[in-house]
């Protein structure tokens, strides 16, 4: 069946498909703000008429090089194309600063691939197991997934944990504009219609930061990077991924751990691959200077879990975001019912996934031969560099939904990340509060719901009570660490003066 | 000590804490589980505000700060790169935004790029006008290929009429 899926997908007229797909994604995603959600929504309706296996193949070359070439922004100019590469930034750009361009879109391609891959073999190995599992988590487990996920503010913070918990905090309250999960309560909507949906999360990154790097772009002048000389190439990147055995696992299950859970998206994998990452680094102070494990872990995260995202989809039939979501709307109408028995209905699920794999390869292909021709932008003066973008982050915050009032949110936010980023307060805080509040709120109040009021299934099941355990020790380390640390340097000091007596006697 | 408290993380934390206040107040309009996370987190924020403000007065009052002299040479060295004040950058951001409002974004684009140059001063007047044009094509060209209703400003309706 393998066999005969992977004839179905290298057809040449699938193979076109995937090629058509790959390049619009990337164009779509190197443009700030307009991520995977767009561009698959974008697709759907052209794929009406096609064959069931082709729309899909061209869904997944379009979702898996969006995802992609979201970072090409990132790296190269400090401004996410989309949610779900935020965290790219933080050692991307250092590393296109310092005249790596190159190398760092290896590092992504690479890493994509890698990601890609782990993604593809969990979704076809272990999709079951991992859709049971998902299935077995309840909201209280939810609630406290996402209070690990908050625990990480302290790494977060880099030793700013006073600024960090403010915006981490601040993260959350402005998460809660809109509608309340629950009881459907407008919060905070100043009385506009615009904010019952709340702020919308595309839109809020583009103005903190894609509007506010270029502001920065635009006082230093220059060009992003003075070093004219290349130092490594794309394939250098690519090589240097072998390198990273770990953070390849590591952020490989964060992503896939992410994308099965519903809600837990490639925005939160980018973030918390990042954070897992620097925390089990044995060289944490190079983060954010140009690390390349610093830009890894997210790209092998974000590519791991946009696959892990298909598993519940597929498996279940449960969409775990909105573009698995479309995935869903997709399937079914082109007469793919998804569910536990979807691999019994004959070589189309097979031809399916071969075309998933396909994509990733595409992509890659594809970075292999051009992402050194799109590093070049580093050497574009700011002066022209600034404009065009600027009109690029307008652009694509009008696209999300169509609102010229994004536009205005896009502008306030970017004077907020302006303001923070000059005050060096550690922004990936407010990302991580904005990301993770609604997740925490929601299955907060339902777990109260099921427990009838009481607290009690945070701490009597299983899971929640381990995870929050996790929570107290992750929180707790930094301190206890500390203790350590002292305890034994004065133990050190101890020892030449008991060897000194010793000697003296 | 009053230079270090009007320090801008002061102003800025301030800020956030006059926003939380105020969203604390908003919650009491609230049912209870409405209320519940915005409340906590209004109340970790004004807690956590008043400890770094406290801190800071602290610190203040221990050590007097030393005198920047730097603003001026890194202002200069700005101004010698070629970039823009971002006071500059995001008045012409706004003025953007406005233009849009008012005539839509391709000839806002046109306009927006076009200005942003001559900012930055950029003089060279043909690759100007041939990057700003470029810039508007592009931006129309992508809107119509992904079908995105781009705005077309209210003084267009107002010339040309409604259609």
């Amino acid at each position: 069946m393998w066999l005969q899926g992977f004839l179905v997908a290298l057809q040449g007229t699938n193979l076109l498909y995937l090629l058509v797909g790959t390049i619009f994604g990337l164009i779509i995603g190197a443009l700030p703000g307009l991520g995977p959600m767009f561009a698959v929504s974008l697709a759907l309706p052209l794929t009406y008429g096609m064959p069931a296996a082709s729309a899909i193949i061209l869904l997944a070359a379009i979702h898996a090089s969006t995802s992609y070439g979201d970072s090409f922004a990132s790296i190269l100019i400090n401004t996410p194309g989309g949610p779900t590469s935020v965290a790219s930034c933080w050692d991307g750009f250092p590393l296109a600063q310092k005249g790596k361009a190159g190398f760092a879109m290896g590092i992504s391609t690479g890493g994509a691939l890698t990601g890609g891959i782990i993604g593809w073999l969990s979704l076809v190995l272990i999709a079951p197991l991992l859709s049971d599992l998902s299935m077995g988590m309840g909201p209280a487990e939810y609630f406290m997934v996402g209070l690990l996920a908050l625990s990480l503010l302290s790494m977060a913070s880099q030793g700013e944990t006073i600024k960090g918990m403010i915006l981490g905090a601040f993260g959350l309250l402005i998460s809660f504009i809109g509608r309340d999960p629950i009881t459907a309560t407008k919060r905070f909507t100043l009385g506009t219609v615009y904010l019952e949906d709340g702020l919308p999360l595309a839109v809020v990154f583009v103005g903190l930061f894609a509007l506010s790097q270029i502001i920065i772009l635009a006082e230093e002048g220059g060009s992003v990077t003075e070093v004219k000389e290349p130092k490594g190439g794309v394939l250098d990147g690519i090589l240097d991924v072998l390198h990273h055995p770990l953070t390849i696992i590591r952020s490989g299950l964060v992503g896939i751990f992410m994308g099965i859970m519903p809600a837990l998206g490639p925005s939160t994998a980018n973030v918390i691959s990042y954070l897992v990452e620097k925390k089990s680094s044995k060289h944490p102070e190079t983060f954010g200077q140009g690390e390349p494990a610093g830009l890894l872990a997210p790209e092998v995260a974000k590519s791991s879990c946009i696959i892990g995202d298909l598993i519940p989809t597929f498996t279940l039939g449960v969409p775990g975001s909105g573009v698995t979501a479309l995935f869903l709307a997709a399937l079914i109408l082109h007469g793919i019912q998804p569910g536990p028995d979807f691999f019994s209905k004959g070589v189309l699920p097979y031809a399916v996934f071969a075309g998933i794999l396909l994509a990733q390869f595409t992509f890659f292909l594809m970075g292999l031969g051009f992402a050194g021709k799109i590093a070049k932008v580093v050497l574009v003066p700011n002066t022209f560099l600034v404009p065009a973008v600027v009109v690029f982050c307008f652009f694509g915050a009008f696209a999300v939904r169509n609102f010229l009032t994004d536009v205005i949110i896009t502008l306030v936010f970017g004077v907020v990340g302006f303001v923070l980023y000059k005050s060096k307060w550690p922004l990936p805080c407010l990302v991580l509060g904005f990301v993770l509040g609604d997740i925490l709120e929601s299955n907060f109040h339902r777990t109260l719901i099921i427990g009838h009021g009481s607290l009690m299934p945070f701490i009597t099941r299983p899971v929640p009570l381990v995870l929050f355990l996790a929570c107290i020790v992750l929180l707790c380390w930094p301190y206890v660490s500390a203790l350590l640390l002292r305890w034994r340097t004065d133990k050190d000091r101890l020892i030449p003066a008991d060897l000194e007596d010793e000697v003296e006697r | 000590m009053r230079e270090q408290l009007l320090k801008f993380e002061t102003f800025a934390v301030g800020t956030i804490a006059v926003f939380s206040g105020l969203f604390l107040l908003q919650t009491y309009q609230y049912g209870r589980r409405a209320a519940l996370f915005p409340r906590v987190v209004s109340f970790t924020i004004l807690f956590l505000t008043g400890f770094f403000i406290v801190s800071r007065i602290r610190r203040a009052m221990v050590k007097p700060p030393a005198k920047k002299e730097t603003t001026r040479i890194v202002q200069s060295e700005i101004t010698q790169a070629g970039g823009v004040h971002w006071l500059l950058t995001l008045s012409a951001a706004t003025g953007f935004f406005v233009l849009i409002y008012l005539v839509g974004f391709g000839p806002s684009t046109f306009f927006y790029v076009t200005a942003h140059l001559y900012l930055a001063g950029y003089r060279r007047h043909r690759v100007i006008f041939l990057f700003a044009l470029a810039m508007a094509i592009v931006i129309f060209l992508t809107g119509y290929l992904f079908t995105i209703p781009l705005p077309e400003g209210v003084l267009v309706p107002m010339i040309v009429g409604e259609r």
